[in-house]
């Protein structure tokens, strides 16, 4: 019998990517630029990626390490406004388990010659599969693969 | 382009009620309970135009003063652990305006013969704290309506 509880919290990160507004906004909205660097960490493995990016729209990533069961991110979208705001929410399995629901806003503006993103996650960790701060941590690797594809 | 900042809060409410898990948990299943007492204030009514409570539905509704409900709402259920737990997320709109954005817990606990509720309300919203205002308080009257909900003998449900 599962032992249930909720962790909510809330975590906010920055950055600042040398590239135009346009630019990070196609990293995040245009499918094979997003499947550059929105991939899980090593020996992670992608079995299934959908993007259908516009309100109402889903996004699935799937992957697994070998042995392991599956990591899927699914994801509604909620609001688009191009090259300035994005807000989805998504929830985390882990094989069949839901290990948290949260609701993320992603905010665009123009800092000097680049991007300033702020990307800010209002989590539910469910049944203390997963915690917070290595969610906080996740995320963290997640924008600075965002930023080094930019380069490429 | 000045897109206002969107504004971030968690919303916490808690309340003891004189009944079973199960049937608090009803009462927020049911959209004709709902509709008695969802609204967001005691002069508001709510109507369901759509109601899907399983993990992936969608209930459709509106809300707002009698003969004018003008703010539309998208509930779509994301867990459901039945007599445990709810989480929803919920837009909020007036006519094609998108004005917040909210992920809410709500879980049954049970305490003796009561049931103690809590409603995590993560919220995101834009011009200002006015609308994470009126989620707290919408929220805060629909709590205090569902007391008078659970009193309704079964046979007037």
């Amino acid at each position: 019998m599962t032992e249930r509880s909720v962790t909510h919290a809330t975590f906010v990160i920055e950055r600042t990517y040398p590239a135009t507004l346009a630019r990070v906004f196609q990293a995040l909205s245009d499918k094979e630029a997003k499947n550059k660097w929105f991939v899980g960490p090593g020996a992670w493995r992608q079995t299934r990626y959908e993007l259908d990016f516009r309100v109402g729209g889903r996004e699935v990533n799937s992957g697994s390490k070998a042995g392991e069961p599956a990591h899927t991110f699914d994801a509604i979208y909620h609001d688009i406004v191009a090259d300035e705001r994005i807000i989805y929410s998504y929830d985390m399995h882990v094989g069949d388990t839901r290990i948290s629901v949260s609701l993320a806003t992603i905010e665009l503006r123009p800092e000097g010659n680049g991007t300033r993103l702020t990307f800010t996650e209002q989590g539910s960790f469910l049944d203390g599969y997963d915690d917070p701060a290595g969610r906080e941590r996740g995320t963290h690797d997640l924008l600075d693969a965002l930023g080094r594809s930019l380069n490429s | 382009m000045t897109m206002p900042p969107t504004n971030h809060d968690t919303i916490v409410l808690q309340r003891t009620y004189d009944a079973t898990a199960a049937r608090v948990f009803e009462a927020f299943a049911s959209p004709q309970a709902r509709m008695r007492w969802g609204a967001p204030s005691p002069s508001a009514d709510i109507v369901y135009d759509k109601a899907d409570f399983r993990v992936g539905g969608v209930d459709l509704s509106r809300c707002g003063p009698p003969g004018h409900l003008v703010y539309s709402v998208e509930t779509r259920y994301l867990d459901i652990v039945p007599q445990q737990r709810i989480i929803s997320t919920e837009v909020v709109s007036e006519g094609t305006n998108r004005l917040c954005f909210a992920l809410i817990t709500v879980e049954f606990f049970p305490a003796g013969r009561d049931t103690r509720l809590i409603l995590t309300d993560q919220v995101a919203a834009f011009g200002g704290r006015s609308l994470i205002e009126g989620h707290r308080a919408g929220h805060a009257a629909a709590l205090e309506n569902l007391t008078a909900e659970l009193r309704r003998l079964p046979a007037d449900a």
